[in-house]
């Protein structure tokens, strides 16, 4: 018994933030199912950016939610989500509590509809250090060191105002202390700078990236644009239809991507940067997965499909850095 | 060919004490696609709507096509006039959602202003409705559909469609691709690419997005706090910008090679003048 000892904390320390193996959601029962999201495997290791990255509908910000024991109503959900040790899937409402509350934190793309518009910031802020059982002194302490941290000039007078008296960028500053305030292992960012101006969008993001840095938290960094999670991930996933296409360090993502889709994304956006390219239009629009086709979901909007694709959905294989759910990746990057 | 048709002369439009736009000025010529890039706050869209009449500028003037639309002289517009203005220059929202009447289907929208510029008879009208339908790539049954049964990229072709309907010189587009997913963004970026090399048409494009701006301007102006910062023919101001705010938003895009140091490093120097 003794011996079991050392392994155990062994185990701890070298766990995921977020393990989220073979993740199904479906809403509803009978011939009315729909499925939302199938087969989403994925993981967020300490101190690790990860990108999530879709259109509307892949399932990137179900997926998020998911993580944290947030499924629709009346959606029944497969496989197993595992955060910094806890099942997320069986837990009960006590155990969901609590590990949003210490282990996990969320900061969404709207700061205004997530803080209670008539509570003052200074109490935002102290709630979840109190629930800990921190004493009320030492939590405004931690509160003013934090938005220090965030750069939000004269914390203690911002510690008295509401939220409508800070911009946007300001207020997502708030959110991220206040996120961060319980030193999470996970922190999952939906969208947290699309709201954002682009030059606030910069800010907060070098914000984001420096507080997860020194406190080794695990980011899963959720968003639509795939620049900018190419730019701060080290690892990226893709989402189309409810299933992840492709998993790829950030930079080889954009270097060699291995699916049609993702290839399609990165030839559909313009760039500022760099020779002007023409952009090439993706024909016919996102898809969610109850009506995507049968076998590969992208299959209907791409080039290189043939009959082969509509057999069945393709398994992920490695190709280069890439791991990639299509039949020919060689030929997307060879 | 060398007049514009579009010219604003010192556009400023103050609400209360609050200076909105602060000596604004272009010419747009026929067929040129113009950008104004800013973020919130910089006056971009308060410009816009002056020049679609929708705001009356506390001074300057608006020209479209050698007439005096805005500014000095013009006071209580007549219908005659704002017909007239609304025949020659149409804005496109970046929600279409807002801008169609819910009850009504697409085609019975995009025919109003046929019915309201273009004198003809039902028949010649469907037709024009079918043909516009056709150039933005919408099925017939999307004009049958009501606004809410279309995607968002379906219902900004057909604002699109119906802005056309009536030959407008000029089209302003305010933030027209920002709410749409990077794969219909492109689709609505090359249908109105194409839209201006068949038509003749001339743009101002209103965004905060300088990928954007760079794919579907020649020229562009950026503005900030109500002024315009820098000038000059787009590729130049991404290759050379010369105006701090200028290199701070293009610095600010995310690429792979992102340096947030160098984004910082801009604000400070922006901060310094």
């Amino acid at each position: 018994m003794l011996d079991d000892k050392p392994a155990g904390e062994e185990a701890t320390t070298r766990r995921d933030a977020l393990d989220v193996a073979r993740l199904g959601l479906t809403l509803g029962a009978g011939d009315g199912a729909v499925p939302l999201l199938a087969d989403v495997t994925l993981r967020v290791g300490r101190g690790e950016t990860v990108g999530l990255v879709g259109e509307s509908g892949s399932g990137k910000s179900l997926t998020a939610r998911a993580a944290l024991g947030m499924v629709p109503r009346g959606a029944r959900a497969t496989g197993r989500v595992t955060v910094s040790g806890v099942d997320v899937l069986a837990a009960g409402r006590r155990a969901l509590r609590d590990l949003r509350r210490t282990r996990a934190s969320m900061v969404f793309q709207d700061p205004r509809a997530s803080i209670n518009p008539v509570r003052r910031v200074g109490d935002y802020l102290t709630e979840g250090l109190r629930a800990r059982g921190t004493p009320a002194g030492a939590a405004a302490e931690r509160a003013r060191e934090l938005l220090g941290q965030v750069g939000i000039a004269d914390p203690a007078g911002a510690m008295r105002r509401f939220p409508h008296q800070f911009s946007g960028g300001m207020l997502q500053r708030v959110m991220i202390a206040g996120a961060l305030s319980t030193e999470p292992e996970l922190l999952l960012a939906d969208e947290p700078t699309t709201a954002l101006d682009v030059t606030t969008q910069a800010e907060v993001v070098a914000l984001l990236k420096e507080m997860q840095r020194a406190r080794g938290t695990g980011m899963l960094f959720v968003t639509h644009d795939l620049d900018l999670a190419a730019a701060i991930c080290d690892r990226v996933y893709v989402m189309y239809a409810g299933r992840i296409v492709e998993e790829a360090p950030g930079r080889a993502l954009f270097t060699a991507p291995a699916h049609p889709y993702t290839r399609a994304l990165l030839e559909a956006s313009p760039s500022a940067h760099g020779d002007r390219v023409a952009i090439k239009a993706v024909a016919g629009r996102p898809r969610a997965l109850a009506e995507s086709p049968s076998g590969c979901s992208f299959r209907d909007r791409c080039p290189l499909a043939d009959d082969r694709c509509a057999e069945a959905v393709p398994a992920h294989r490695t190709h280069r850095a890439s791991a990639v759910a299509c039949l020919r990746p060689e030929l997307v990057s060879p | 060919m060398n007049t514009p048709v579009l010219s604003a002369v010192a556009l400023v439009k103050r609400f209360g004490h609050v200076t909105a736009v602060d000596g604004v000025g272009f010419d747009l010529m026929p067929g040129a696609s113009l950008g104004i890039v800013g973020e919130s706050g910089s006056g971009k869209t308060t410009t816009a709507r002056i020049l679609a009449g929708l705001e009356e500028p506390t001074s300057g003037t608006v020209t479209l096509a050698g007439e005096t639309v805005a500014g000095q002289g013009v006071t209580g517009r007549s219908r005659r006039a704002r017909l007239r203005h609304a025949r020659l220059l149409q804005m496109i929202f970046q929600d279409p959602y807002g801008s169609f009447d819910p009850r009504q289907t697409i085609a019975r929208s995009i025919a109003e202003p046929l019915r309201l510029h273009a004198p003809g008879s039902a028949k010649e009208h469907r037709a024009r409705v079918a043909e516009l339908l056709d150039q933005v790539g919408l099925s017939e049954r999307a004009g049958r559909s009501l606004p809410r049964e279309l995607s968002g990229g379906q219902r900004q072709r057909a604002a699109i469609a119906r802005a056309l309907g009536i030959s407008p010189r000029v089209l302003v587009l305010d933030e027209a691709v920002a709410a749409l997913d990077v794969s219909i963004q492109a689709q609505v970026l090359t249908l109105l690419d194409d839209l201006r090399r068949e038509t003749g048409i001339s743009y101002v494009f209103v965004s905060h997005d300088l990928a954007v701006v760079r794919y579907i301007t020649d020229t562009a102006i950026v503005m900030r706090h109500g002024r315009v910062v820098e000038r000059g023919e787009t590729e130049r101001l991404l290759r050379d910008p010369q105006h701090p705010y200028t290199r701070l938003l293009l610095d600010s895009i995310p690429s792979p090679d992102w340096d947030l140091d160098r984004v910082a490093r801009d604000r400070r120097a922006l901060d310094a003048l």
